[in-house]
């Protein structure tokens, strides 16, 4: 189906949603996820013919989503005027005492998460999402992204107590 | 070991779907159109026909041969392994050899025929373009011919032009369609010559067991074929497609849409699709007039890729020079005593016209401190302090600084100047 259009379409339409979700978590508005979705579906198209059928469907496209969306988030990093500062756009402090009030956040709702990691900064944003939602290790995130494993450690620990914050401060009181 | 809240979120994306948007696919399938065109095949369907009618008889042949016929007369060969010399790809054929029969003389001058056994070859693939189709009168003016550049696939060099050999099968190269100036290469597999016969007659020549790169100079139909009884024989063909023209303008003002700094560009081509590429951002633009977006002087280049209806494209690029930074359409001072209120207080002009998430300080420079804030475009500064209710000094600088919430692609998030109280 590389060059079938109607397929192509069934496809896309199907996946979509999720992956979009996917983008949505690197990047920092939808236009931009929509850009990188739609690369991540051209390399799904060109590359079709190599799924082995072994795994997942979903997980195999997925993957190739959120690698694509990863690679956006590195180039962009080489964009003058997009900024990789700690400090930018950071919501809340550093309070550790964030940690405790964890448990108080309880069936968090996919767009209320989405939302929160919109708000970390990028370069908290990107060590969160390869830790907790693509499973790589700190090794490995300092590797993709070029930082120190200390610096991946310590980047997901902020991004988390942001996180608590912004949930906090945004959702808590909605159902 | 994840802890709450990593697994709370996690758990909580997994499986979250956002709302499908109506014109995802549209802006998708333009995009695909620009890098992964439909391209015209040529239509070889009755040739196909008659290339699986001959594969099924021979299959046919086979199965129901005598038992004892076929033990005898029946030799199952594996052909060794073609490499191909450019993408070292190994295509392993076993062929199914009929009866000893006839075999012409160049042949025999082949290290591949072997002990006068007529090898049946079976086309690899899209054997609709290769059926034989016979040209009446073909040119034959041999100082047109072109050698292709070639390697070697073997050792079977042919320099003579071979007759075809009686009942062998030929396998002719699969080619595509091509755009004026694209180049595919071209193997021949067989142990005789093949040539390519172009809309001007001229021919160029594939040899024996050799592959080269062909590159579509010459817009129209090309015939692949063999010379037979010195004349040329077509057996397939294949088109070299013409180029979309591709041409733009760019508008030389630089208007403020809703306060946007907006360039209008124009193609004026006929194509089916238009794909823009603006240097310094990533994000690329369709359709054939649109508006590009820059905030720092400087010259940038503008890309056009145009794609015909043939599924050709063609690409264009112009520089556009931006004459001076954006800075949100600020004024450098006003006077809160005015009765003008276009003079008596201080916001830049953008910030009123865009829908623009915002927050915007003044900083007194003496001291650092805050002096006013706003994230409304019409609570505008009116020259008070905050710190004591009154108008700030007059003919002194102040600070105005201002971040961006939703800057637009390519935009930077903060801005700064100074203002100065008359």
């Amino acid at each position: 189906m590389r060059n079938e259009r109607r397929s192509q379409e069934e496809l896309f339409k199907l996946f979509y949603g999720k992956m979009l979700a996917v983008c949505m978590r690197y990047m920092p508005d939808q236009d931009s996820a929509q850009e990188v979705l739609q690369e991540g579906f051209i390399k799904v198209f060109e590359k079709l013919s190599a799924f082995d059928y072994k795994g997942s469907f979903e997980g195999w496209i997925r993957r190739i989503i959120a690698n694509t969306a990863i690679d956006a988030y590195r180039k962009s990093r080489k964009d003058p005027y997009l900024t990789d500062d700690d400090n930018d756009f950071k919501i809340g402090g550093e309070n550790p005492m964030l940690e405790k009030e964890e448990e108080e956040i309880v069936e968090l709702k996919g767009e209320m998460a989405l939302e929160a990691i919109q708000e970390l900064s990028p370069a908290y944003k990107a060590v969160f999402n390869l830790y907790v939602m693509e499973e790589y290790s700190h090794k490995e995130i300092g590797e993709i992204l070029g930082i120190s494993e200390g610096t991946s450690k310590s980047n997901l620990a902020k991004a988390k107590m942001n996180l608590q914050k912004i949930l906090k401060e945004k959702f808590m009181n909605i159902d | 070991m994840k802890n709450g809240i990593e697994e709370n979120i996690k758990t909580s994306l997994q499986g979250y779907e956002m709302p499908y948007d109506k014109n995802a696919w549209t802006s998708m399938s333009q995009r695909l159109d620009a890098v992964m065109p439909i391209t015209p095949k040529p239509t070889f369907g009755k040739f196909f026909i008659g290339g699986a009618a001959i594969v099924g008889i021979a299959v046919t042949t086979y199965v129901m041969w005598p038992k004892e016929k076929t033990e005898n007369n029946i030799v199952a060969k594996e052909l060794s392994t073609i490499t191909d010399d450019n993408d070292q790809e190994t295509i392993n054929k076993t062929i199914k050899e009929s009866a000893p029969s006839t075999v012409t003389n160049a042949e025999k001058s082949t290290t591949k025929t072997e002990n006068a056994t007529q090898q049946v070859a079976i086309p690899r693939n899209r054997t609709e373009q290769l059926a034989p189709n016979v040209v009446p009168n073909p040119p034959a003016n041999n100082a047109n011919n072109t050698q292709l550049s070639t390697s070697n696939t073997s050792n079977n060099t042919n320099n003579n032009i071979p007759e075809i050999g009686q009942g062998k099968e030929i396998i002719v190269p699969t080619v595509d369609n091509l755009c004026l100036g694209d180049q595919t290469i071209i193997k021949n597999e067989n142990d005789l010559a093949l040539y390519i016969l172009d809309p001007n007659g001229a021919k160029t020549k594939i040899a024996a067991n050799k592959a080269g790169s062909f590159s579509g100079k010459l817009e129209g139909k090309h015939e692949v074929g063999v010379i037979e009884n010195g004349n040329f024989k077509s057996l397939g063909a294949f088109n070299v497609l013409s180029l979309p023209k591709v041409e733009f303008t760019i508008d030389d003002q630089n208007i403020y849409e809703q306060g946007i700094p907006s360039i209008a560009l124009k193609a004026n081509s006929n194509g089916s699709s238009y794909q823009w590429k603006f240097e310094n951002q990533s994000e690329k633009v369709y359709g054939k007039e649109v508006n590009v977006h820059y905030f720092k002087k400087g010259t940038y280049d503008i890309t056009l890729t145009v794609q015909g209806v043939n599924g050709c494209q063609a690409v264009a690029q112009k520089p556009l020079t931006i004459r001076e930074d954006y800075n949100l359409l600020a004024v450098n001072a006003f006077d809160p005593m005015s009765s003008d209120n276009r003079k008596n207080q201080f916001i830049p002009f953008a910030l009123t016209q865009r829908n623009v998430d915002f927050n915007m300080i003044i900083i007194d420079p003496k001291d650092g401190a805050v002096i006013f804030e706003t994230n409304d475009a019409t609570n505008t500064w009116k020259g008070v302090d905050k710190r004591n209710g009154q108008l700030v000094e007059k003919n002194q600088p102040y600070v105005w600084r201002v971040i961006i919430n939703n800057p637009i692609r390519g935009e930077q998030p903060e801005y700064k100047g100074t203002i100065i109280r008359l």
